[in-house]
């Protein structure tokens, strides 16, 4: 009898002990929380100063920009622009992981402009890196619900996935409404990013859209294994506000991401 | 007649771009760099537009934009919020505040005179 009560009052312990040990780690995950909000602020701020100033510059507001000096100016609002794109991101998965309460605005968008202005954002790094976009957008498309914000960055994220690991030159960006299924309770508008890449096998196809991929080295190459902060980071984002991200890659090497959104309900048009 | 923007704003080189901006845009610009500044200058100019940053020292962004909320004098002023926090704060404490929205940090020209122009269309 004696030795039972020994092994409840270890086994209660153990569990009382336990329990602390994760409360205590919960709260220091919220600590950690707040300390990198506060440098994600604080980095912020002198970005900010930045960004304007050469969208000011751009503006003509300090005067004409010399020719010559322009595409420079570009490049630097371009690479603004991309860092305040992550910081988002970062800002982001900082709530999500460990404040638990990152949480979707939705509201109606129209992606084929959002997309039109992306590409004019990255239109010189496309032009750099050779990278031709071509585009198939379905006419009289309807708003998706989705958080504006976050939708330019999951959209600029995969995008510039694209022009990173294509190797043939072209980057083909196809946007429809999906035929509806039977008895779907929604419409879905797809975006498919497709582009002759590297060879992915079926396993780090699957594995790309996890979270922590990042941290790894893709198996067929020695660059790094995405931009950003993954297309694993994406696909959280888009599931947060109810859209789905697959990835998918054909025999040939053809490589096809596709973002799928659900139709604005308050500004769809029929 | 020009719309009138009052800026309240610590970082003079944030401060100083969106003076030059917005003035390039017609917009009559008043500048401050601390709470009790905007504050001040916002009771005695009413401005059409404050835009606040919510880090501002001595009074911050959030209590600025209380106080002129619940002042009748001052309660028409529309409150456009930046900050370089996330989101989730952004809006709990700019909106129970009572602003009529907020930018997130960064932000540049275009994106702001969109939602000036916005404000002001209400």
């Amino acid at each position: 009898m004696m030795a039972l009560y020994v092994v409840i009052g270890f086994a209660a312990g153990a569990a009382a002990g336990g329990t602390a040990a994760w409360f205590a780690f919960k709260k220091e995950q919220v600590r950690y929380g707040k300390l990198l909000a506060f440098m994600l602020h604080e980095l912020n701020t002198p970005l900010t100063s930045l960004h304007m100033t050469v969208l000011n510059f751009l503006q003509g507001v300090f005067g004409p920009l010399p020719k010559d000096q322009e595409s420079w100016m570009n490049v630097l609002k371009e690479q603004t622009t991309r860092l305040g794109y992550l910081m988002g991101d970062t800002r982001d998965f900082v709530h999500m992981q460990f404040h638990r309460d990152l949480k979707p605005h939705p509201e109606p968008v129209s992606l084929a402009p959002t997309l039109v202005e992306l590409l004019s954002q990255m239109e010189s790094s496309l032009a750099r890196g050779g990278v031709e976009v071509v585009r198939q957008f379905a006419d009289g498309l309807p708003d998706v619900a989705a958080d504006k914000d976050e939708i330019q960055r999951i959209l600029y994220a995969i995008i510039a996935n694209a022009r990173k690991f294509q190797t043939g030159g072209k980057v083909f960006l196809a946007l429809k409404e999906l035929p509806p299924e039977p008895n779907a309770s929604r419409r879905e508008l797809e975006l498919a990013v497709s582009y002759q890449g590297p060879k992915v096998t079926p396993e780090n196809a699957a594995a790309m859209l996890d979270l922590f991929y990042p941290m790894r080295r893709r198996d067929d190459s020695d660059v790094l294994p995405c931009v950003g902060l993954g297309l694993g980071f994406c696909r959280e984002l888009l599931e947060r506000q109810e859209g789905s991200l697959h990835f998918e890659v054909e025999e040939g090497g053809l490589s096809r991401i596709r973002v799928r959104l659900p139709v604005s309900v308050v500004s769809g048009r029929m | 007649m020009a719309h009138t923007v009052l800026i309240g704003e610590d970082e003079e080189l944030i401060l100083e771009g969106l003076r030059m901006l917005l003035e390039a845009k017609g917009f009559r610009v008043l500048c401050a760099l601390d709470g009790e500044q905007t504050l001040l200058s916002a009771q005695r100019e009413k401005p059409d537009i404050l835009i606040l940053d919510i880090g501002i020292p001595k009074i911050d962004g959030v209590e600025v934009c209380r106080r002129l909320k619940s002042d009748e004098a001052t309660r028409g002023i529309r409150i456009l919020m930046a900050t370089g926090q996330g989101r989730q704060e952004a809006v709990k404490d700019a909106m129970a505040a009572g602003a009529d929205g907020y930018l997130l940090k960064p932000f540049g020209g275009p994106k702001l005179v969109e939602a000036l122009q916005e404000l002001l269309s209400k």
